[in-house]
């Protein structure tokens, strides 16, 4: 009996609790993340009663979670997996409205610029169609800007985008991290709160969604959760610690990385995929940075593409054109890109040459001009860093000679002042001749020499020789008006002029010119200076037997100071550097001095026994026997040992006593009395140039003033030479300009040969035959190509100009609108195409998110489906339940009531 | 396979969400009237409507350009037109000149009378467009291209450098003229020895020969009139052929232009049939999604059972 009501109570309480059970789920129906709970039912145990057992009624053991591992963890990864489409989604389509939408895109502001050129093509002269085109100009920059700033702005969002990411996986890694230290309270997974692990499972669903995680669980239901594939790194819970996850930006390259641990040791996990974190990072590194850089490229390709064009085009003030568009210092091509013109008069249509045909021309060729930059081969320019720019011997370069002519140097178009000096030895010749063969500088070639010159490398194929203006430099038969001289040159120079109290800098004054020589040579040919030889600023000297005494040159010189304004010193001074003397107690050592000339005679010196105490008595010993030998010796400031004739003698030194010795010519200095006058020592008649190289003068080749065109040096004769040159430099010149600011005709004296003339000083520039049968024949000049559509007759004229008056041509813009169909990006693409072609893959990966999206969307809900086919809560298993639960209690309320009953009937009994 | 509470009311509330936003697409769409409602729908079919726009304002672009072409051509054709009178009574005069002798007064009144008209025909070589550009300089269109030296005679200062447009993809259109193309020069001197003789040298010599009543002079000069006079027909037949090129080829473009702009309205207008089509079945789905919905939601177990 007592087992009777002991077996309904069992009954009763078990099931009270399975109903509390049900219940619960019922509760919980919409709850996120509930798992279904049912009460487990066992059988109490059996009572033995003698040889049989009595069973001793039913328990409610335990609350079971319905729970599958894989099933939940599949639920994860498709999470992950489809969370990962939608930042591309959403993102690259954003990209595209951009790039594809009318107002931000480029297609039609591109467009629209070139059609634009095309109008001023239409009307060229006309300010308004120019003023149109400046506005498009600027309305296409301002897309484009526009355009990139809206893309970086994407860059900022989706940035921080991924630093919240990053933030929710911190918060979430901390939730889960205090959940495992609630679950270390019980070692057994069966005895952990089922509320407690449905919330454990719910936050690593919600981590799963940001980023794709590899979980381990313990036995008793504490999870380690890693970003990486394995386990070993990149733990951001690791049971109860969470590991803080930072999001890194660097800006340089625009890459975002996540790093974990703490501040002093972080590693950077790589290879993020999946979650809202994968899908970012897959968008900025499949669109945004490609198109950052396609954006840039477009951009860079336009500028410098529409800048070369306009550069070579003329606007319509008759100047080159500059750049039309520019990049702002330190931004990007796409971000910077900005329009440098303002006035629409400087925008260049027009082409920088034209060439016209004489209106009375008999012939009816029609005449085109181009430009190609030339690139003339030959010596090497004077602005080589082998010529010193300083002219002084001893920055010289040293060139052998060979027999006949030798190209040395090339003094380039735009240079001003230069020179180029060599010093000659006998038999060498300095020589100046342009490009086309016109002779300006030197000695007259014979046939054979000039044949050859015109072989060398560098001279014009074709030209011709002339020696019309050889020599002529400065006078009215110069060669282009201009000044130029073989010879000793010096000019009036402008310096600086000091206060002498202060030292102080107070202005400047005019040095009149002066030329300082070198040691002179002591000896001549027979025959000395030939009459006429010389010419001193425009005076022929007369004759000089004995050019080896200096003073006697100089009284020669100034013989003719009025007519040359020109007065010659002679000194004669041997410095000895002090180490060259030697050892002033050498005993038995000597030195012979004598001066040349009549009347002295050699003086010995000898080193008396206990040496030379100090360089001061040598020279005082020297100077003892000064009278006999004509050398007077001192000491200068700098303890060097001076040696002179006060009548500018030789000097020749013998002995072993000074390290140097030799005979030692005097020097010659050349001063002009007026500050406006040069000094120009040249050749006349029957005047060789190392007839100045023996009077100390520096010589050389000059042309003053600025050079109208490239003019090649030649050495001739035998030998050696030192090469050195001075110049001012070509700063700011432009080789068109200066073609531009000198006209030039070519004349047809008859239809096999031209004459190439400057307008406006009639020299010849060139004359070279033509071939009227050659249908492609080009007359090349100076990199200005001209072409003739018909053989031209005789007396046919054609002037090449600078186009200043041709502001109706349209050639410059033609060439900008042509742009829009030119290949100017690698690949054969033209600027739209390789914008249409990028737009196109950001669609592409655009449409393959959606598909991938939709396709994910399927596979996750099949997850969700046999997730919650598991641990789902249905209303109305439930309510099956709950009735079957509670007539089950009922049965065993009436099991206790029968036993009452029973026990009550045993009481009667009495 | 048993479906939980909430997985099922989760569903279907996601099928009526889904066929909501896909009648709401469909009704922004009838409303402007457009296939997209954003690029990044169709990508391709964006950028191809993009590409067929810059197309279209090309070739309006183009039909702009021809217009001015054309302007520029009909002031030269009405020019040449007018020049083409006067030398016609020059030559009159010339012809006149030498089949009767005159009397010195007379040819006196004659020299003058043909003085005019050389006036006229220097006026007229320096015409210019409304824009204030000289018609018959080349390219040097800001100064007048005829104009006296220091001696008196006329010079031309022009050039030759051609102005054109690219109308089509293999055609140019020549848009300016060089005075020495339309006011051509005349060879003096015969096969040996030929001299070129400038238009208005021309005139003068021949004012100059009725002047003297040099009878050989003028026998020449009513030859080279006839030169000059040819010279301005043949320039008048090249303007009239390029008139007839321009009109050509706007014609063309139009054509073209009509051709993309009905491509353009294939991809980018809204097909209204199909669309509502659509819209009807996207409505009923709707619907029917939705009293569904309320109809089995309505079934449960604790509705029956009596608790």
């Amino acid at each position: 009996m007592s087992d009777l009501l002991g077996l309904g109570s069992t009954g009763v309480l078990a099931y009270q609790r399975a109903l509390t059970t049900v219940g619960n789920n019922i509760a919980n129906v919409a709850t996120d993340g509930y798992s279904r709970q049912e009460a487990l039912l066992v059988s109490m145990p059996p009572r033995p009663v003698g040889t049989q057992s009595i069973g001793m009624g039913v328990l409610a053991q335990t609350v079971r979670r319905h729970y599958d591992e894989f099933v939940e963890s599949n639920l994860r990864q498709s999470a992950s997996n489809l969370t990962s489409q939608a930042p591309l989604v959403q993102y690259a389509g954003r990209v595209l409205d951009l790039m594809a939408g009318q107002q931000t895109g480029l297609i039609g502001a591109m467009a629209r610029f070139f059609d634009s050129a095309r109008d001023v093509s239409v009307d060229p002269a006309s300010p308004i169609s120019r003023a149109a085109f400046l506005g498009e100009a600027g309305t296409l920059a301002t897309t484009v800007t526009q355009l990139r700033a809206r893309i970086d702005d994407i860059d900022t969002e989706t940035r921080g985008g991924f630093d919240n990411a990053v933030a929710r996986v911190n918060t979430l890694a901390g939730q889960i991290a205090l959940v495992n230290r609630q679950l270390q309270k019980r070692t057994e997974l069966d005895r952990q709160p089922p509320e407690l692990l449905d919330q454990r499972d719910r936050l690593l669903r919600e981590l799963a969604e940001v980023v794709k995680v590899r979980t381990a669980f313990e036995r008793n239901g504490e999870v380690s959760v890693s970003l990486s594939e394995s386990m070993r790194t990149g733990l951001v819970v690791d049971r109860g610690q969470a590991v803080e996850a930072t999001s890194v930006h660097t800006p340089a390259t625009g890459r975002v990385e996540l790093q974990l641990g703490p501040r002093n040791r972080r590693e950077t996990i790589a290879g993020l995929t999946g979650g809202e974190i994968g899908g970012l990072l897959a968008f900025r590194e499949q669109v945004l940075a490609p198109t950052r850089q396609r954006l840039d490229d477009i951009a860079s390709a336009f500028v410098e593409g529409v800048n070369a064009v306009h550069r070579s085009g003329m606007d319509l003030l008759g100047q080159m054109g500059g750049d039309l568009f520019g990049v702002e210092a330190g931004r990007s091509a796409s971000a910077g890109l900005r329009v440098l013109v303002s006035d629409p008069n400087r925008v260049a249509a027009a082409g920088l040459f034209r060439a016209v045909v004489d209106p009375d021309n008999v012939g009816t060729a029609v005449a085109t001009v181009a430009y190609i930059s030339p690139r003339p081969e030959g010596p090497a320019q004077v602005l080589d860093q082998r010529f010193a720019s300083t002219g002084l011997p001893s920055a010289a370069q040293d060139v052998a000679i060979g027999l006949g002519q030798q190209a040395v140097a090339v003094v380039p178009a735009g240079l001003r002042d230069a020179a180029v000096y060599f010093d000659p030895a006998a038999g060498q010749w300095p020589q100046v001749i342009t490009r086309e063969g016109r002779h300006l500088l030197g000695s007259a070639l014979t046939v054979d020499q000039q044949r050859d010159v015109l072989a060398l490398p560098g001279m014009t194929p074709g030209s011709t020789y002339s020696a019309e203006h050889l020599n002529k430099g400065g006078t009215s038969d110069a060669y282009l008006n201009g000044d130029y001289f073989l010879g000793a040159l010096a000019r009036s120079a402008v310096v600086p002029s000091y206060d002498p109290l202060t030292g102080e800098e107070v202005g400047t004054v005019v040095a009149p010119a002066r030329l300082d020589g070198g040691p002179m040579a002591t000896s001549w040919p027979a025959g000395g200076i030939p009459a006429g030889a010389l010419v001193l600023n425009g005076t022929a000297l007369p004759a000089l037997a004995n050019p080896v005494d200096a003073s006697g040159m100089a009284a020669w010189i100034n013989a003719h100071s009025a007519q040359t304004g020109v007065t010659a010193t002679a000194t004669q001074a041997v410095r000895l550097p002090a180490g060259s003397v030697f050892a002033l107690n050498a005993v038995a050592s000597q030195v012979t001095l004598k001066a040349a000339g009549p009347g002295y005679a050699t003086a010995q010196i000898v080193t008396p026994a206990g040496g030379w105490s100090s360089v001061d008595e040598l020279a005082a010993a020297i100077n003892a026997q000064a009278a006999a030998s004509g050398v007077w010796a001192h000491v200068s400031s700098h303890g060097d040992l001076v040696l002179t004739n006060p009548d500018a003698e030789a000097v020749t030194i013998g002995g072993d006593l000074l390290a140097t010795r030799g005979t030692f010519g005097a020097s010659l200095s050349l001063a002009a009395a007026n500050s406006d006058d040069d000094i120009r020592l040249g050749l006349g008649t029957g005047g060789t140039p190392d007839m100045l190289t023996r009077l100390g003068l520096h010589t050389g080749v000059h042309w003053l003033g600025e050079a109208p065109q490239d003019l090649v040096v030649l050495l001739a004769g035998e030998g050696r030479a030192q090469v050195s040159a001075a110049y001012e430099t070509q700063a700011g010149f432009d080789l068109r300009d200066a073609l531009r600011a000198a006209p030039f005709a070519v004349e047809f004296s008859d239809p096999t040969r031209y004459r190439v003339v400057d307008l406006a000083s009639g020299s010849v520039l060139a004359e070279r035959a033509y071939d009227p049968a050659d249908t492609a024949a080009v007359i090349d000049y100076r990199g200005l190509q001209l072409r003739l559509s018909k053989p031209p007759l005789a007396g046919d004229r054609f002037t090449i100009d600078g186009n200043r008056s041709g502001v109706g041509d349209n050639r410059a813009m033609l060439d900008l609108a042509a742009l829009g169909d030119a290949d100017l990006l690698p690949g054969r693409l033209t600027l739209q195409n390789a914008y249409l072609q990028h737009s196109s893959g950001v669609g592409n990966v655009a449409r393959q998110a959606t598909i991938a999206e939709e396709a994910l969307t399927v596979v996750y809900q099949q997850s969700v489906q046999l997730r919650e086919n598991v641990a789902g809560v249905n209303l109305d298993e439930e309510a099956a339940d709950l009735i079957r639960l509670q007539q089950a209690y009922q049965a065993s309320a009436r099991v206790m009531q029968t036993a009452t009953t029973m026990f009550d009937t045993l009481l009667q009994i009495r | 396979m048993k479906i939980s509470t909430a997985y099922f009311y989760d569903r279907a509330t996601r099928n009526i969400s889904d066929a909501q936003l896909r009648l709401s697409t469909t009704q922004a769409k009838l409303a402007s009237g457009k296939q997209l409602a954003a690029p990044s729908e169709a990508p391709d079919q964006a950028l191809g409507i993009e590409r067929l726009r810059a197309a279209v304002q090309h070739q309006d672009a183009l039909t702009g350009q021809l217009r001015s072409v054309q302007a520029r051509l009909g002031a030269e054709e009405t020019t040449l037109v007018s020049t083409n009178r006067l030398l016609i009574s020059l030559k009159e005069l010339s012809i006149a000149a030498v089949n009767d002798p005159f009397n010195s007064d007379n040819r006196t009144a004659m020299a003058r009378e043909m003085t005019v008209l050389r006036d006229e025909l220097l006026t007229l070589a320096n015409t210019r467009d409304d824009r204030g550009q000289y018609l018959f300089a080349g390219s040097a269109v800001g100064e007048p291209p005829y104009a006296a030296d220091a001696e008196g005679r006329i010079d031309y200062r022009g050039d030759q450098t051609e102005a054109w447009l690219r109308s089509g993809d293999q055609r140019i259109v020549r848009f300016n003229r060089a005075g020495n193309d339309v006011f051509v020069r005349v060879l003096r001197g015969g096969e040996d020895n030929p001299v070129g003789v400038p238009f208005f040298d021309v005139i003068d010599d021949a004012i100059a020969a009725v002047e003297a009543g040099d009878s050989g002079a003028m026998s020449r000069s009513m030859g080279e009139i006839d030169q000059l006079l040819r010279g301005n027909e043949l320039a008048l037949v090249q303007t009239g052929a390029d008139q007839k090129t321009v009109e050509n080829q706007t014609i063309r473009i139009e054509d073209n232009t009509l051709l993309l702009r009905g491509l353009q309205s294939d991809l980018e207008d809204l097909d209204y049939a199909e669309a509502i089509i659509r819209m009807n079945q996207e409505m009923n789905a709707l619907q029917a999604a939705m009293t569904s919905f309320g109809k089995v939601s309505q079934l449960t177990l604790f509705n029956v059972i009596d608790v």
